[in-house]
């Protein structure tokens, strides 16, 4: 089938991105050329911005398109608490909740014993770094409720006792919402063994 | 066709946005592949279930492509393995190495019991450094390789200094050394434990204590060994190593 070659070389350009197989990044592309050309350039040069001027933040390698980021630069945040996270995405999720007001370090991945990733491809020689300064007297270890997560945690928690930091986990248990009698055995477990005085 | 199967996860892989494709090894299918709709979503029941090590009933309904997990029952979470990072890793090597030792869908009744003894050692306290050769040696023999240990490899003979010859697949008596100039030099106390725990079952082992020189050598031979007949990479055995590495300097 006779396909123009600069629809081929679209086709596939999209169907390097993650769940976009041959049929829907064919969809995708002609869906493209009808597009308004002005349209089309935004879309290009938003794609082209957030390859070419976003960066880690030189203080908690969060993605940025400053030197710092907005959270680090903000004189108003806790600089005694540091929220580490395993992924940019995890930063958004925390500030939904609007009830955290410290500063965050973002691992970038976490520990997998099964995939091989060893602490050495995460940012932790930055996390270190930020130690020394004396101000910060909490971790909070905000890494995902999974093995990787659990691994990185128990990793973090390890190399950082020698600190004299506070390291806390943020709690497990029930979702709000969620309903007492469907819930697994290990969820249960860990919200009886996280329960706090009303 | 809804079927309940008994099994352990040995893996999970992402897919899309909240799925995960996870890996069961059980007693009547061996390993399988399942797609667990919405795992990852905070109130699905199948997140605690799908992760690895993890012991339960799973409900699944299979056609002619891969099953769904339908519904899963935790019998063990083995939750206290994963608490201990260098339990998980050891752990993680055995079940990387047991998938990459066993084909899809062949019934692996002896390793499932295999694997589940040795959560449940590991659990209890038992040496990783042997429950691993242990678990290498009886998977390196259901999958077709088993080292000569009860006697030299090419003249039975079992007196003198021994070594062991992994191109010639066991112990070598001192007299035939020179059948292999890259034989691994090893103590007879070495050459004992490893005959042992070719020969012990899993549910007979009990605290075993061997020295910390001779775990190495073992460690050295069956290394070697499952190199030159396996020629697995394993990305677990390499994370493995590098944690025993800095929390070995550290501990030591």
């Amino acid at each position: 089938m006779y396909i123009p070659d600069p629809i081929s070389k679209l086709i596939d350009g999209f169907m390097r991105l993650p769940g976009i197989g041959p049929k829907t990044a064919q969809r995708l592309s002609f869906y493209v050329l009808s597009m308004e050309e002005e349209d089309v350039m935004e879309l290009a040069k938003a794609l082209v911005r957030a390859k070419r001027d976003l960066q880690r933040c030189e203080e908690c390698s969060n993605i940025t398109d400053q030197k710092r980021c907005r959270v680090c630069g903000d004189k108003g945040r806790d600089r005694s608490v540091i929220c580490v996270v395993q992924d940019p995405r995890d930063v958004i999720a925390m500030e939904r909740t609007k009830e955290y007001h410290g500063l965050y370090h973002v691992l970038h991945g976490a520990i997998s014993p099964m995939e091989g990733i060893g602490p050495d491809e995460l940012s932790i020689p930055d996390l270190l770094k930020r130690l020394e300064d004396e101000t910060v007297q909490e971790l909070i270890l905000a890494t995902n409720p999974n093995i990787e997560g659990e691994a990185t945690a128990m990793y973090l928690q390890r190399l950082i006792k020698p600190f004299g930091i506070k390291v806390t986990r943020i709690a497990h248990g029930l979702p709000v919402g969620g309903d007492l009698e469907y819930a697994d055995e290990v969820t249960l477990t860990k919200a009886m063994e996280g329960r706090r005085e009303l | 066709m809804l079927t309940k199967i008994e099994g352990v996860v040995l893996r999970t892989r992402d897919y899309g946005e909240s799925n995960k494709i996870v890996t069961i090894f059980s007693r009547e299918q061996g390993k399988f592949a399942a797609m667990a709709r919405g795992a990852k979503k905070p109130k699905s029941r199948l997140g605690a279930a799908t992760q690895p090590f993890t012991l339960g009933f799973f409900l699944c309904f299979s056609s002619s492509g891969m099953a769904t997990l339908s519904q899963a029952e935790i019998i063990e979470s083995n939750i206290h393995v994963r608490s201990d990072l260098l339990h998980t890793a050891y752990a993680a090597y055995w079940v990387e190495y047991l998938d990459k030792l066993t084909e899809e869908k062949v019934p692996a009744p002896f390793l499932f019991d295999l694997l589940l003894s040795m959560l449940n050692w590991l659990e209890q306290g038992l040496d990783p450094e042997i429950l691993s050769r242990i678990f290498e040696l009886k998977v390196l023999e259901t999958a077709g390789y088993r080292p000569r240990l009860d006697g030299c490899v090419n003249c039975w003979r079992t007196e003198g200094p021994l070594a062991f010859s992994v191109s010639m697949g066991g112990i070598l008596c001192h007299h035939c050394f020179n059948r292999d100039p890259q034989r691994i030099p090893i103590t007879p106390a070495a050459a004992h434990v490893l005959k042992q725990l070719q020969r012990v079952t899993p549910d007979r082992l009990g605290q075993v204590n061997v020295k910390k020189e001779t775990l190495l050598i073992l460690e050295q031979v069956m290394r070697r060994f499952n190199d030159e007949y396996t020629g697995l990479f394993l990305k677990s055995r390499n994370f493995l190593d590098q944690l025993k590495r800095d929390w070995g300097n550290e501990e030591g």
